[in-house]
C-alpha cells in the first residue's frame, strides 16, 4: 500500500510528463576574492542572444551565492549571470542526461552602475524586494560621515521611510516604528542595542560588511520577531586571493581590516575599530573622564566539499566610561555586545539547499559608582542561544519554497549591589533577578512566479513564546505585477508579533535601557501592515522612480508610565503601560543609478500616532519622531579619477515636542509659577535641514592606493533644534529677567578629515 | 616631525571642539497659547463655608501677576445632594476668590460638584470628603537602619473605611509634604511609622491627621511637575495633575477631613 502511495505521489507525475528532468546549479562568486555574490541574476536562454522571447527561466543567487535552475530537459542552453559591479558571465551549457554544476566566478567591472538596488531584474521573483533596499558598503563609504567615521545607520536614514529621532541618535525609525521594532541581523544573529556612544554611532564597521539589506516593512515569512523592519547585514567572508587589508584613520577613530586565504579551502576576515575620545579629551583636560569604544568582527570559512561550507563568525563591541576624580569617588560604566555564530551550508542536491546555525548573543551593561566608604553597582544582561535551520526547495518551476525553524533560549539578568564587591569585567548574576524563557518559531513561504508578469510571495510564520504561553500565527503575502507600460505594481500584507521590547524614555535610547520580554501581564506587540506601490525605470534604466504607500496598525505597544521611577536593573512591570499605534504615509524615491553623477531624491509624507489610556489623558499623540515631511537628496559625482564628491541634504518638518502652552499662578507651589504643557509632543519644533559634503581625493603613495576624505558636517552651519525649553534670562541692562524660549543645538558645522589605504 | 603632527592634530581637534560651542540659543519662536481656567479649592469637613480660587493661564512667556491671571466674572456653583450654592467673588482680595456668602454644611461622604463657567469654558470637578481612619493602636518601636543608626518611631495602626491619602503633621505647620500614606484599599489595617512630633508642655506629642479624597494622590505625585527646566534633553513635559475634568480647565478641588490628637491617648 505504501509503495503504491509513493508511486502515485512522486513517480506518477514524472511518468506523466514522460521526459527526465535535470538541473543547472552552482555558486556565484567574485573571480578574485572568491566571496559569494548575493542576489546575482541568473537567466537561462534558448538562444545566444538574450531576449524576452528566448528566456526560459530565471533565478537569483541566495546569501551563500547558490543558485539552481531545475526541471530542464536535455539540450543546449545559454546561461547569463549578472550582478551589480561585475562583468556579466555568459556560458553555453549542454545538458546530456545529467545535472550540470556550474560555479561562476565573475570579474568585477568598473562600469558605473548603481550601488543601491531597489528592484531586481525581470527574470527574478520581485516580491521579496517590496519595500526592500540593498546597499553596498562602497556606496556607504562615499556618503558624508560625521567625524569621518562611516556609519551604515546614518546612510540608511537618508532613505525615504527611515528617519532619525534626533541628531544624537543613529537609531532607525522605520515607517513610524521605534528602533526596537527593527530586526537587526548580523550574519543571521540578532544584535541588541547596536550602537556606541549612547546611540550616536552604530556599532557596525562598514569595512567588515559585504551586504546591507533593509526591508522597511511587510517583510516575508522568513523574518520574524519584530514589528517594523529588517536590517540584514552580511559580513565579508575574507578573500581567497591573497592577504590584503584596509586601514583607516579619522579624527575620532582608527580601524584596520585584514583578510586572506588560510589554505585553498578556507579564508578569514578580521576587522577592528577603536574610537579615541579619551585621547581627545585628555588633550584638553587632564581630569576628563576616560571614554572610548571599540568593536571587533571576525569571520572564517572552510569549504569541506563542493556542497558543504562551514562559517564561523563573531562580533564583539564595548563602550567603556571611567571617571576617577581627584577625590576617591569613581564612576565606571561599560556595555556592549558579543555574538558568535557557527553556520553550516549544505547543498543536499540541486533542488534542496540548507543551512544550519548555532548562535550565541550577549548584551551586557554594568555600572559602578561610589567611593571608599560605599559603592553602588548595577548590571544587566540579555543572552540568547539559538539553534536554527533553513531550507530552500527549488524543485518546482517558478517556485522557491523556503522553510525554517528557530529555537531560542533567552536569559535576562539584572543585579544591584550595595556591598561594594564588584568587578565590572566579571559580574556574578547569581544573586540577581533572572528571567529564563524560550521561543520557537517556524515558517514556510513560497516565492512563486505565477506568470511572466505576476510574482507572488506567500507564507506563514508560527511563534510560540514560553513566558506567558503565547502562540501566534503570522500570515504574509506580497505580489508584484508588471503592466504593459513597464510599470511594476506592488502590494503586500503582513502580520508580525514582537515578544521582546526595549522601552525607552524621551525616545532617546540609552545603554541602561533593558530589553524586556512579554509576560503574562505584558502582552506581545502585534502589527498589521499593508503596502501598495508602483515603480518603473526611465531613460534606459538610468532612473528608477518608485512610489510606495503603507499603513501599519500596532497594538500592545509599551511605554513608561508618566509616574514611573527610573530604576536600574530589571524594571518593575508596573512601570509600563500599553497602548496602540498607527502609522501611514507615502514614499517617493527617484534614483539616478548610472553615470558619473548618481544619487537620489527621497520624499516621505507620513503620520504616526500613539494612544495609551494612561498617557496624555488617554488622548492620541504623536511620538517625537513623527515627521510630516521628510526629504533627502544624495549625490555622488566623480569629477575625474582623482576627485569624487559625496553630498547629502536632508530636510525634516519639525519634530513633535512637548512645550508649555501656558503658565499660571499656583498657591500650593514652592517654586516658580508652573507651566501647563501641551499635549504630549503637541508642539512642533522648527524644521530641520542640513547639508553634508564629502570630498574624496584618491592618490597613490608607496605604491598603494590612498584616499583622503574631507568631510564637512552641517556645511551651512544650520542651528537645528534638538530640544527646547523656557528659561528665565537676566537682562544686565535693565536689571530685569524675562522668560525666553531656549533651543539646544547639538552640532554646528564640523569639518573633519579621514585617511584610508588599501593594501 | 612628531611635534608638527601633534600641532596639526590639536589644531584640527580644536576646530572640531570649538565649533561645538554655543549649543544653546534664544530663539524667537512663538509658542502656542491655550487659555485654560485654573481651579484651586479645598473643602474641609465641618467647615462653615466654601471658597475656591478661580484664575486662568496666560501665555507661557509672560510673567505671572495677579492682574493677569484674575478671573472676575466667572459663574461659580457648587452642587451637592439636591442643593446648589452660588459662589461670589470676594471683593477684598488680589486674587479672584469665590466664596459662599451663606454658611454651608460640609458633610463627610457626600459628593460636592464644582462647576465654573467663564469665557465659553467650563470647569467641572467632584470631590467627596472621606471618613477619617480610626487609630486602633500606637506602639513605640526602635528601628535600626542599614547604616546602624537607631531611631525611635511610633507605630500608628489605622483601620480605614474609605480609601484616601493620609498626611500627618505637627499641629501648627500644616500638612507635611514629605509624608503621605496611601490607603488604597477600603476596610483594611495600615501601619504607619512616624517620628516624635512636637512635645506640648514637655508632656505629650501632638499631631494632626489630614485625610484627603483619593484623587489627591494624582496631585501629590505630580506636584513638582510643570517645570520647564533646561538640560540637554529638555524638560519632562509633565503637568501638575488634578481632578478637574476636560481640556478647558486644570486644577484641584479636593475634600479632606482632619483631626488633632495626641500619642499618649493610644500608646500601649
Amino acid at each position: 500500500m505504501k509503495r503504491t502511495l509513493f508511486f502515485i505521489l512522486f513517480l506518477f507525475p514524472a511518468l506523466l510528463f514522460g521526459q527526465e528532468k535535470f538541473s543547472i546549479s552552482g555558486i556565484v562568486s567574485d573571480s578574485v576574492s572568491k566571496e559569494a555574490i548575493i542576489s546575482a541574476t541568473v537567466a537561462l536562454y534558448s538562444d545566444s542572444i538574450p531576449s524576452s522571447e528566448s528566456l526560459i527561466k530565471g533565478s537569483y543567487s541566495n546569501k551563500f551565492g547558490f543558485y539552481s535552475l531545475t526541471n530542464l530537459v536535455n539540450g543546449e542552453y545559454y546561461l547569463y549571470i549578472s550582478s551589480i559591479g561585475y562583468t556579466k558571465g555568459a556560458y553555453k551549457i549542454t545538458i546530456d542526461n545529467a545535472d550540470v554544476r556550474l560555479n561562476s566566478a565573475l570579474p568585477s567591472s568598473s562600469v558605473e552602475t548603481q550601488e543601491l538596488v531597489v528592484t531586481a531584474d525581470r527574470e527574478t521573483n520581485t516580491t521579496s524586494k517590496i519595500s526592500s533596499v540593498n546597499i553596498t558598503p562602497s556606496f556607504i563609504s562615499k556618503m558624508p560621515a560625521f567625524g569621518g567615521e562611516v556609519d551604515i545607520f546614518r546612510t540608511l536614514q537618508l532613505l525615504p521611510g527611515i528617519s532619525s529621532a534626533s541628531e544624537l541618535s543613529s537609531g532607525l525609525y522605520v515607517r513610524g516604528g521605534s528602533p526596537d521594532q527593527n530586526l537587526i541581523l548580523l550574519d543571521g544573529v540578532t544584535v541588541y542595542n547596536p550602537s556606541h556612544l549612547a546611540g550616536f554611532i552604530s556599532s557596525f564597521n562598514n569595512d567588515a560588511i559585504k551586504d546591507v539589506r533593509m526591508i522597511k516593512g511587510a517583510f516575508p515569512a522568513e523574518y520574524g520577531g519584530r514589528l517594523s523592519s529588517v536590517l540584514d547585514l552580511t559580513m565579508k567572508e575574507g578573500t581567497k586571493d591573497e592577504l590584503s587589508g584596509k586601514a583607516g584613520l579619522s579624527l575620532i577613530s582608527s580601524k584596520l581590516t585584514l583578510e586572506g586565504p588560510i589554505n585553498e579551502n578556507s579564508s578569514f576576515m578580521i576587522s577592528g575599530r577603536r574610537f579615541y575620545f579619551d585621547l581627545l579629551l585628555s588633550l584638553i583636560d587632564d581630569n576628563a573622564p576616560d571614554y572610548y569604544f571599540y568593536d571587533f568582527n571576525a569571520k572564517a570559512n572552510y569549504k569541506l566539499s563542493e556542497n558543504d561550507v562551514v562559517y564561523v563568525s563573531g562580533y564583539f563591541a564595548r563602550d567603556v566610561f571611567d571617571l576617577e576624580e581627584e577625590t576617591d569617588e569613581n564612576a565606571g560604566i561599560n556595555w556592549g555586545n558579543s555574538t558568535a555564530n557557527i553556520r553550516w551550508m549544505h547543498i543536499v542536491n540541486p533542488e534542496l539547499f540548507t543551512n544550519f546555525s548555532l548562535v550565541y548573543t550577549d548584551y551586557v551593561f554594568n555600572a559602578d559608582f561610589g567611593d571608599s566608604d560605599a559603592n553602588f553597582n548595577t548590571a544587566s544582561r540579555i543572552r540568547d542561544i539559538v539553534l536554527k535551520g533553513n531550507a530552500e526547495y527549488l524543485a518546482y518551476d517558478d517556485h522557491v519554497i523556503k522553510s525554517g525553524l528557530d529555537i531560542t533560549w533567552h536569559n535576562f539578568n539584572a543585579l544591584i549591589n550595595l556591598d561594594g564587591s564588584f568587578d565590572p569585567n566579571d559580574v556574578n548574576f547569581d544573586n540577581g533577578k533572572t528571567i529564563n524563557t524560550f521561543d520557537i518559531s517556524t515558517y514556510i513561504q513560497d516565492e512563486w512566479s505565477a506568470t511572466d508578469r505576476l510574482d507572488l510571495n506567500y507564507g506563514v510564520r508560527a511563534y510560540y513564546f514560553q513566558e506567558g504561553g503565547y502562540f501566534d500565527l503570522e500570515p504574509r503575502i506580497s505580489a508584484t505585477y508588471l503592466t504593459d507600460a513597464d510599470i511594476r505594481l506592488k502590494g503586500a500584507f503582513s502580520v508580525a508579533n514582537q515578544y521582546l521590547h526595549l522601552i525607552v524614555r524621551n525616545n532617546i535610547s540609552l545603554p541602561t535601557d533593558l530589553w524586556f520580554p512579554s509576560t503574562e501581564n505584558l502582552k506581545p506587540s502585534r502589527a498589521y501592515q499593508a503596502v501598495l506601490g508602483a515603480e518603473t525605470n526611465l531613460f534606459d534604466d538610468e532612473v528608477l522612480v518608485s512610489v510606495e504607500s503603507y499603513y501599519k496598525s500596532m497594538k500592545n505597544l509599551l511605554e513608561y508610565r508618566d509616574d514611573a521611577e527610573f530604576t536600574l536593573g530589571v524594571p518593575d512591570e508596573d512601570q509600563f503601560t500599553s497602548g496602540t499605534g498607527e502609522a501611514y504615509g507615502v514614499e517617493l524615491f527617484i534614483h539616478k543609478q548610472i553615470g558619473s553623477l548618481t544619487g537620489w531624491i527621497g520624499y516621505t509624507l507620513s503620520w504616526t500616532t500613539r494612544q495609551f489610556d494612561e498617557l496624555n489623558k488617554g488622548k492620541e499623540f504623536y511620538p517625537r519622531y513623527d515627521r510630516r515631511h521628510d526629504i533627502s537628496m544624495t549625490l555622488n559625482y566623480e569629477f575625474n579619477e582623482t576627485w569624487e564628491l559625496g553630498a547629502a541634504w536632508v530636510y525634516g518638518s519639525g519634530q513633535a515636542y512637548t512645550l508649555p502652552t501656558g503658565t499660571f499662578y499656583w498657591n500650593r507651589g514652592y517654586g516658580n509659577d508652573p507651566y501647563e504643557f501641551s499635549d504630549r509632543n503637541g508642539v512642533r519644533l522648527a524644521a530641520y535641514h542640513r547639508l553634508d559634503l564629502n570630498f574624496m581625493y584618491k592618490f597613490e603613495a608607496y605604491k598603494l592606493p590612498w584616499q583622503l576624505s574631507i568631510n564637512i558636517y552641517n556645511t551651512y552651519n544650520q542651528k537645528n533644534p534638538f530640544a527646547a525649553y523656557v528659561d528665565n534670562e537676566y537682562d544686565y541692562n535693565t536689571g530685569e529677567s524675562k522668560k525666553v524660549l531656549k533651543q539646544i543645538t547639538l552640532f554646528p558645522i564640523i569639518p573633519t578629515l579621514g585617511l584610508s589605504v588599501e593594501f | 616631525m612628531k611635534n608638527k603632527m601633534k600641532i596639526i592634530y590639536i589644531a584640527l581637534i580644536s576646530i572640531l571642539l570649538f565649533s561645538c560651542e554655543d549649543l544653546e540659543q534664544t530663539v524667537d519662536y512663538e509658542l502656542p497659547y491655550e487659555e485654560k481656567l485654573v481651579i484651586d479649592g479645598n473643602l474641609a469637613a465641618k467647615a462653615s463655608n466654601i471658597s475656591v480660587i478661580v484664575t486662568k493661564t496666560i501665555p507661557p512667556l509672560e510673567r505671572v501677576t495677579f492682574d493677569k491671571v484674575r478671573v472676575t466674572d466667572a459663574e461659580c456653583k457648587v452642587y451637592y445632594e439636591d442643593k446648589v450654592i452660588d459662589l461670589e467673588l470676594s471683593e477684598n482680595q488680589e486674587l479672584s476668590v469665590y466664596y459662599s456668602r451663606e454658611p454651608v454644611e460640609i458633610k463627610v461622604g457626600v459628593e460636592y460638584r464644582l462647576e465654573v463657567k467663564w469665557n465659553g469654558k467650563t470647569a467641572i470637578a467632584r470631590t467627596t470628603i472621606p471618613k477619617l481612619p480610626e487609630i486602633v493602636a500606637v506602639s513605640k518601636e526602635t528601628i535600626t537602619d542599614e547604616y546602624d543608626w537607631s531611631n525611635e518611631y511610633y507605630k500608628l495602626s489605622f483601620q480605614n473605611e474609605e480609601k484616601g491619602v493620609l498626611q500627618i503633621s505637627d499641629d501648627y505647620l500644616g500638612p507635611n509634604e514629605s509624608n503621605v500614606y496611601i490607603f488604597k484599599e477600603e476596610s483594611k489595617t495600615y501601619d504607619v511609622w512616624v517620628q516624635e512630633y512636637r512635645i506640648v508642655n514637655n508632656r505629650d506629642s501632638v499631631f494632626t491627621l489630614f485625610y484627603y479624597d483619593f484623587d489627591y494622590l494624582k496631585y501629590y505625585n505630580s506636584r513638582n511637575e510643570g517645570d520647564s527646566d533646561g538640560g540637554i534633553f529638555g524638560s519632562s513635559g509633565l503637568n501638575i495633575e488634578g481632578n478637574v475634568e476636560g481640556d478647558e480647565a486644570i486644577g484641584l478641588w479636593i475634600g479632606y477631613n482632619q483631626k488633632q490628637d495626641t500619642i499618649s491617648k493610644y500608646l500601649r
